[in-house]
């Protein structure tokens, strides 16, 4: 219970931490940061005294951060653009970057769990290479060309998936069944890299851990090569890919920014990237601070669940 | 991308590496030596191989190309490649060959330049946590995990928005938001290294901490830190293809991988090449220093390195 407890409140610190950092280099930036808007169509002089009010701009800097934060809850924080409070906007945009990036981290783990079994029962063995190529590739491919060969060929040249939006046109947010052809390939690039990555990982940890002495003594005892696998190997080999997604999470949440930018997916990152092409600042920092908090609540999930497999974690 | 680069397992040394490099009793000399050690590392040289033609050509772009990179022809508007343009012209009726090479320059500059800073900043919050641990490397720490923790893209995204868009801003900003994980491995090393007896004789024999860190603790992380860097470019390259292809990296007119595929996207019915060709250019590019940096590190590892 301590454990859990202290995990749990760690966070707290790490979340104050990112939003003084957002809030360092927005302050940064040489001179009244409303002056940084550049568009005059964009911003009207009682737009930049409501910033002004609501960041309080003449005062203290603790006083102007806390103004923010507190701006941020109000809704006093407001889109220089649309005039909306900038959570709505963030909120309204962060279902699809969950959907997509989770539905991509999830399938990737589906595919990722027999490759890399199969790999480390046969080492050397074309689905072993296949994963080291996979791998290899993934790490050198960027996630807009893979998705750029996929529209030519699925949407341009075939003609058998849509390459943008989310739904057909006339139909706001997700439209069930019919959003399904148009997350496949988002979903599909998204999976790519946490799939082989994953599968390599997997397939190196149960390459040592086949070393074990109990899975020799499960061997010994005459349990078949799929029990020795299923119910000692997998298990065992399974912790340290499950500590990999911490890292793989926020790197699939960076990469929702090229994806829903290249399928014109209406989610947290092309709302933050299109905030930023038009310096629509507030929008950017609160994009910027979901974000991490996604990142850092899914990281303590994370750990309490590796916390709930592996005892040895909560007796430290 | 980073916290893969250093999640991935590392390659366990093979037996034929151990055994390798001694068999050979005759006296040799250094250049074969070399030779041999090399040839025992395919991944590294065929890494090395490709990023010394990349850098050349680009480097020698003037020399090579057959027409500047900013010269346009409408009759060649969406060319297919050929004799004249050897991989085709643009919408704008510019040379693609000569755009990508003169891109070369920018996107190898920025991604090995913004490794400099990577490196030195890595090195430096990374050896200071690790060697005086305590409060320091318990804020250091803190630190590094709050850089970790916000999605790369999104920071940047932020950092540009603030500061603009320039090559040099660039740089610096992808040095200064890229550095957490090299720091991580880098103290790792240096708390590792710092109980070692030599270390503890050098201190009771009046060893100052600048000459122990500097004398004793980095010769040994040489070799990691090298490797790390040069997989470090190929992240940087990545991630600055990104920027570009989001519009938020190097502006137009001037080339680079990830702005020639941005602006060739709307073309890419009529000509797939404009995204093709800068795509595997990034594809290779990135791929070579990859297998670069994970060769080197087993070709500086002394646990892999035969012994003649």
């Amino acid at each position: 219970m301590k454990y859990w407890l202290g995990r749990i409140l760690e966070t707290i610190p790490l979340l104050i931490g990112v939003s003084l950092l957002t809030f360092a280099i927005f302050r940064m930036a040489p001179g009244d940061p409303v002056a940084l808007v550049i568009d005059p169509t964009m911003v009207s002089e009682e737009d930049r005294q409501a910033v002004r009010e609501t960041l309080g701009l003449d005062e203290p800097m603790p006083v102007q951060y806390l103004s923010m934060m507190t701006g941020l809850f109000t809704g006093d924080l407001r889109s220089f653009k649309s005039k909306q409070p900038t959570t709505e906007i963030v909120m309204d945009a962060l279902p699809v970057t969950i959907i997509v990036g989770g539905l991509g981290l999830l399938i990737g783990l589906i595919v990722a769990l027999p490759l890399g079994t199969l790999a480390a029962r046969r080492p050397g063995g074309w689905v072993d290479r296949f994963v080291s190529i996979s791998m290899t590739t993934s790490l050198a491919i960027p996630s807009f060309v893979l998705g750029l060969l996929l529209i030519l060929l699925f949407t341009e040249r075939w003609g058998v998936l849509p390459g943008s939006g989310i739904a057909p046109i006339g139909t706001i947010g997700f439209a069930g069944l019919e959003s399904l052809p148009y997350l496949v390939m988002p979903v599909a690039v998204v999976a790519f890299s946490p799939a082989s990555i994953l599968a390599r990982y997997l397939r190196d940890a149960l390459g040592s851990v086949l070393q074990d002495d109990y899975v020799r003594t499960a061997r010994a005892k005459g349990l078949s090569e799929m029990a020795v696998f299923s119910r000692h190997a997998v298990r065992n080999a399974l912790l340290p890919v499950v500590s990999l997604l911490n890292s793989l999470i926020p790197i699939t949440l960076g990469g929702s920014v090229v994806i829903e930018m290249l399928f014109g997916l209406p989610g947290l990152g092309r709302v933050t990237t299109q905030a930023a092409l038009t310096r629509d600042y507030p929008v950017v920092i609160t994009g910027v601070l979901f974000v991490a908090a996604i990142a850092v609540v899914t990281n303590l999930v994370i750990d309490l669940v590796y916390g709930w497999i592996d005892p040895r974690v909560r007796a430290q | 991308m980073s916290a893969l680069q250093s999640a991935s397992p590392s390659i366990a040394p093979s037996p034929a590496h151990l055994s390798r490099g001694g068999s050979t009793g005759l006296p040799q000399s250094t250049l074969l030596r070399l030779v041999r050690r090399l040839a025992g590392h395919p991944r590294m040289t065929a890494g090395a191989t490709i990023i010394i033609v990349v850098s050349a050509l680009a480097l020698l772009a003037p020399w090579v190309v057959l027409r500047p990179p900013d010269v346009q022809n409408v009759a060649y508007r969406l060319a297919p490649p050929s004799s004249e343009y050897w991989l085709g012209g643009d919408s704008y009726g510019r040379d693609t060959f000569s755009r990508l090479l003169y891109a070369g320059r920018v996107s190898l500059s920025v991604g090995l330049l913004s490794m400099i800073l990577t490196v030195v900043i890595g090195v430096l919050v990374g050896a200071l946590a690790g060697y005086y641990g305590g409060w320091i490397d318990r804020i250091l720490m803190r630190l590094t995990e709050i850089v970790l923790v916000i999605p790369t893209f999104f920071l940047l995204i932020l950092t540009v928005a603030t500061f603009g868009r320039s090559i040099p801003l660039l740089i610096l900003i992808i040095g200064v938001t890229s550095w957490p994980i090299n720091a991580r491995v880098v103290r790792g090393e240096i708390m590792k290294l710092r109980k070692y007896d030599f270390v503890v004789a050098s201190r009771v024999v009046g060893g100052k901490d600048s000459w122990i860190v500097m004398r004793h603790l980095l010769p040994h992380l040489i070799p990691i830190v090298i490797a790390s860097a040069t997989i470090r470019v190929a992240n940087n390259i990545l991630i600055e293809s990104g920027l570009s292809f989001l519009g938020l990296g190097v502006q137009p007119p001037t080339p680079t991988w990830g702005n020639m595929i941005a602006e060739g996207t709307s073309f890419m019915r009529q000509a797939w090449w404009l995204v093709g060709i800068p795509g595997a250019m990034i594809f290779v590019v990135v791929l070579a220093f990859n297998l670069f940096g994970e060769g080197l590190r087993d070709f500086l590892d002394p646990r892999t390195r035969g012994r003649t």
